[in-house]
């Protein structure tokens, strides 16, 4: 991928982070070529020598939601306002964001536009 | 701009499931087959708090006796549950709850929680179905229920890492199914900490399902076939009348359901449906009957014996704050009420600055301390939530100190019983070079008497204690001389006739310094939702009895100061997080990330999130250690195959490795001692991330 790559990542959508699998070529040759350097960056650090992660994104965070499948950010949903309202309908974070079926149902009310209006997105205390 | 996969999967949504506000939304289930939908009262503004919940009282319905299944529990006369003997109980959850003859309440009596989980059913019972309290009989109930169906101490400490509110933990070691049907919403410490019977675990998979219809992609959520008879076959919901919930369920498990994304089912696949028989959640929801069933051995004996437990008196406090050091000084709790205390906590930390904190805390289910307190007892500072548990030996408090506005900031902290007789109860300085004269080990303790004297403590062969200087009956320094080839290692410091538990250790020099965490985590924040922040500490380390560095053995020996930066962790081409994410402070290693919301000035107006290499560096003067007499060939050899210094991912992993290699081997005796200046770096992850826009873990039951 280069920058001037038009596109964000495909895999920029809301999902469980331990088990995705790129949902098209496109995101699964993504995924790979950012696992493939992430090797790299590890064989070209050698001093200090290379820090060892847990793999697997569950482990030491509240799970999912603020690591991607290689443990890192880039392909979390971004910017994440973009994709809170699917979250919200979908109900499909309902630990992480609130949801529209049962516990909130008017949390869009405040705000209309997520993108532009980000700052009046309520934070739910339930 | 929206994903094509985002776009179809929302499409799938609609037509698989009630996923917008439009459509009536499904009731939570009081049972699989569920009485009437109540709408869901609540709204988006922040915060009803437990007590004030305004939702308009629901008709009365009976979580147990749904419509059409004249009494379920007829049917099992048998069932086993804790009578519930509090009136107050009685008075507010009896309108939903029935009650039999032995006083067992439907629902109530066959589940036990945390007070954090029962704040969590509580808050439940008024946002969704109208129950109604003031919040002294919130936090009455909570305590009420906490004691009378909570933990015994052993399964509050499964989940303790919950309770505590940690940023770092690790739920590797849970099984497979557990973590993929459990984990992917939030921490199996949340189930860790309830004990239910067979059916309260089905109805928790009901409930989830209900609630969050992609859950079904996760744990599935079909009846099992008992349930499915009983309630006139076809999938959960759809037979209990309760909306068209469980049609949409159904397909939402077998289609675009939340796991099924995830794992094979890519959305708009051709998944075949789940198969019928046993899945992941089946297989979960047995275990967890069986590992966290309602009656245990443990909580049976301790019902048994259930007495208010004492806590009054002073206790030794020793605790570690990352960044600040390490923390000593006393715990003072005064008994107000059964079970109710006040707090005060007089502590300095290995930085110099002190603490003097006051507050109040209560004891639930006789080992689960939760309190609160403030700086010099001002009820407008910071508050400070405490999570203790006490020992089965009732001697011990354990647990963590928190504030932060992710209760990211925390000390992790050891209480110890005064019992008054002398003893050393923790050491401060407790890295002793091997050889040195006039090392300076700072001993807390209690009961030391005014003529103490060096010949009272014991630290071992090659270890000379040359003065006592006592600051007070808690507090006093030892001088300790370390002779040339004293063995290395760790040593207890014993006091007369008690054999003590503090160690101090014995080293030769410093092989390298360590970071932690090993992987932070902070979150984007400021401009409209708070911020958590992450701190860094580094450690000089030894490489341990090995003689390798960067194995299990090493052993931290003291805090160092590095100077802190921040590096890209480079991921892709153009990689430009550095720019973004925020900053570290040079001097404390306090990461402080950038502001929340789009950032026009990022690539797809990209929040400020990123990941990030922190790096340590600080020159230390360090013993040179002598090369060793004669190298053995074959053993240098040896030695270089051991080389990768790559631990197992763990926290003791490698980070670090000086700027020259110590060489491996045992020092001549009589070396002269040399000493050079050495740069160490280390370094360590960070993630910066998203906020989280739900708080379902605000806490509630301590604000009293
Ligand atoms: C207005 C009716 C109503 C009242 C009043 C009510 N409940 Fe409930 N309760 C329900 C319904 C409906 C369910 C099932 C759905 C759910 O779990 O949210 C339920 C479920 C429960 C459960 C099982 C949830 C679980 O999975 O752990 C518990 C425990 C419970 N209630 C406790 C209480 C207590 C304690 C009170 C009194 C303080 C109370 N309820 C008052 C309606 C009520
Ligand atoms: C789709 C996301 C999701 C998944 C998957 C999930 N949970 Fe939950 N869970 C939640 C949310 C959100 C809450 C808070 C709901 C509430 O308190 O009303 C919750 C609450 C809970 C509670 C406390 C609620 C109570 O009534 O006592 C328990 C226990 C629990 N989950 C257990 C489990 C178990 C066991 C599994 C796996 C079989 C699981 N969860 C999987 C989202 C999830």
């Amino acid at each position: 991928m280069t920058n001037t790559d038009p596109v964000p990542p495909p895999v920029n959508v809301p999902r469980p982070r331990a088990r995705i699998l790129a949902c098209n070529q496109k995101a699964r040759q993504l995924a790979a070529l950012v696992l493939a350097q992430r090797g790299d960056t590890r064989a070209l650090t050698q001093d200090p020598p290379p820090t060892q992660y847990p793999y697997g994104c569950t482990t030491i965070f509240a799970p999912g939601w603020e690591v991607d499948s290689s443990n890192g950010t880039h392909g979390l949903c971004q910017p994440i306002e973009r994709d809170l309202y699917d979250c919200y309908h979908t109900c499909y974070w309902p630990a992480q964001v609130p949801d529209g079926v049962t516990n909130a149902p008017s949390w869009t009310s405040s705000c209309g536009a997520p993108m532009q209006d980000w700052k009046s997105i309520d934070l739910v205390f339930p | 701009m929206q994903s094509l996969v985002s776009s179809l999967f929302v499409a799938s949504c609609i037509l698989l499931a009630p996923c917008w506000p439009q459509v009536p939304a499904p009731v939570v289930p009081a049972h699989p087959a569920a009485p009437t939908p109540t709408p869901p009262a609540t709204s988006g503004a922040p915060a009803t708090p437990a007590a004030a919940v305004t939702a308009p009282p629901a008709e009365a319905q009976d979580p147990a006796k749904p419509e059409g299944e004249a009494s379920a529990d007829a049917k099992k006369p048998n069932r086993r549950g804790i009578a519930i003997s509090d009136p107050l109980v009685h008075t507010h959850c009896m309108r939903c709850h029935a009650i039999d003859d032995k006083q067992q309440m439907t629902r109530i009596s066959y589940v036990r929680k945390s007070p954090e989980g029962w704040s969590e059913t509580l808050k439940r019972m008024g946002r969704l179905h109208g129950l109604q309290l003031s919040p002294q009989d919130a936090k009455q109930l909570v305590r009420t229920l906490s004691n009378s169906n909570g933990l015994a101490r052993s399964e509050a400490e499964r989940g303790l890492y919950e309770s505590e509110r940690r940023v770092h933990w690790s739920e590797e070691s849970q099984d497979q199914d557990f973590r993929r049907a459990c984990a992917e919403c939030h921490p199996l410490g949340r189930v860790l900490l309830q004990q239910r019977d067979d059916e309260e675990w089905q109805l928790l998979r009901a409930t989830h399902v209900a609630m969050f219809p992609l859950a079904r992609g996760q744990m599935g959520g079909g009846p099992p076939e008992d349930e499915s008879r009983r309630f006139g076959g076809g999938n959960f919901g759809g037979g209990g009348g309760g909306g068209n919930a469980g049609a949409a369920n159904a397909g939402a498990g077998a289609r675009g359901g939340r796991g099924g994304r995830g794992g094979e089912a890519a959305p708009g696949g051709n998944t075949p449906p789940p198969a019928p028989t046993q899945s992941v959640g089946d297989r979960v929801l047995q275990k967890l009957a069986k590992d966290q069933p309602l009656f245990s051995p443990a909580w049976e004996s301790w019902s048994k014996n259930r007495r208010e437990v004492p806590l009054a008196g002073t206790w030794t406090v020793s605790g570690h704050e990352t960044g600040r050091g390490d923390l000593f000084g006393t715990a003072s709790l005064k008994r107000v009420d059964a079970d109710e205390y006040e707090i005060t906590w007089n502590l300095r930390a290995t930085d110099g600055s002190t603490i003097a904190r006051t507050g109040k805390g209560l004891l639930y289910a006789g080992y689960s301390w939760r309190g609160r307190s403030q700086e010099g007892g001002d009820s407008k500072a910071a508050a400070w939530r405490e999570v203790l548990l006490l020992d089965d030996a009732w001697q011990t408090l354990r647990g963590r100190l928190f504030t932060g506005n992710y209760d990211e900031l925390g000390v992790d902290v050891t209480l110890v019983r005064d019992l008054g007789r002398p003893r050393v109860l923790a050491v401060d300085g407790a890295a002793i070079a091997v050889p040195s004269t006039g090392h300076r080990l700072t001993v807390q303790g209690e009961a030391f008497p005014a003529n103490v004297a060096a010949t009272d403590f014991f630290v071992g062969e090659g270890l000379s204690i040359t003065g006592v200087e006592r600051r007070s009956d808690r507090e006093l320094v030892l001088v300790v001389d370390a002779s040339v080839g004293t063995e290395l290692g760790v040593r207890t410091v014993a006091f007369g006739s008690d054999p003590g538990s503090a160690q101090v250790t014995l080293y030769d020099t410093v092989d390298y310094i360590r970071v932690r965490p090993l992987q932070g985590l902070a979150r984007v924040g400021g401009a409209k939702h708070p911020n958590q922040l992450e701190r860094y500490e580094a450690y000089a380390v030894h490489r341990g009895k090995d003689e390798k560095p960067y194995t299990d053995d090493d052993v931290d020996l003291f805090q160092v100061r590095p100077k802190w930066s921040l590096a890209e962790f480079k991921v892709r081409e153009n990689d430009d997080d550095l720019q973004f994410v925020g900053s570290i402070d040079p001097v404390t290693g306090v990461f402080t990330p950038a502001v929340d919301g789009p950032n026009p000035a990022r690539k797809w107006q990209a929040n400020n999130i990123g990941d990030v290499f922190v790096m340590a560096e600080i020159e230390l003067e360090v013993v040179v250690r002598p090369e060793p007499k004669k190298v053995d060939p074959a053993k240098d050899d040896k030695v270089k195959d051991d080389k990768p210094p790559v631990g197992d991912g763990a926290e003791k992993a490698t980070e670090a490795k000086p700027a020259t290699p110590p060489p491996v081997a045992k020092p001549a005796e009589t070396a002269p001692i040399v000493r050079a200046k050495k740069t160490f770096l280390a370094r360590s992850h960070l993630l910066v991330s998203v906020p989280i826009y739900m708080r379902w873990a605000r806490l509630d039951w301590e604000d009293r």
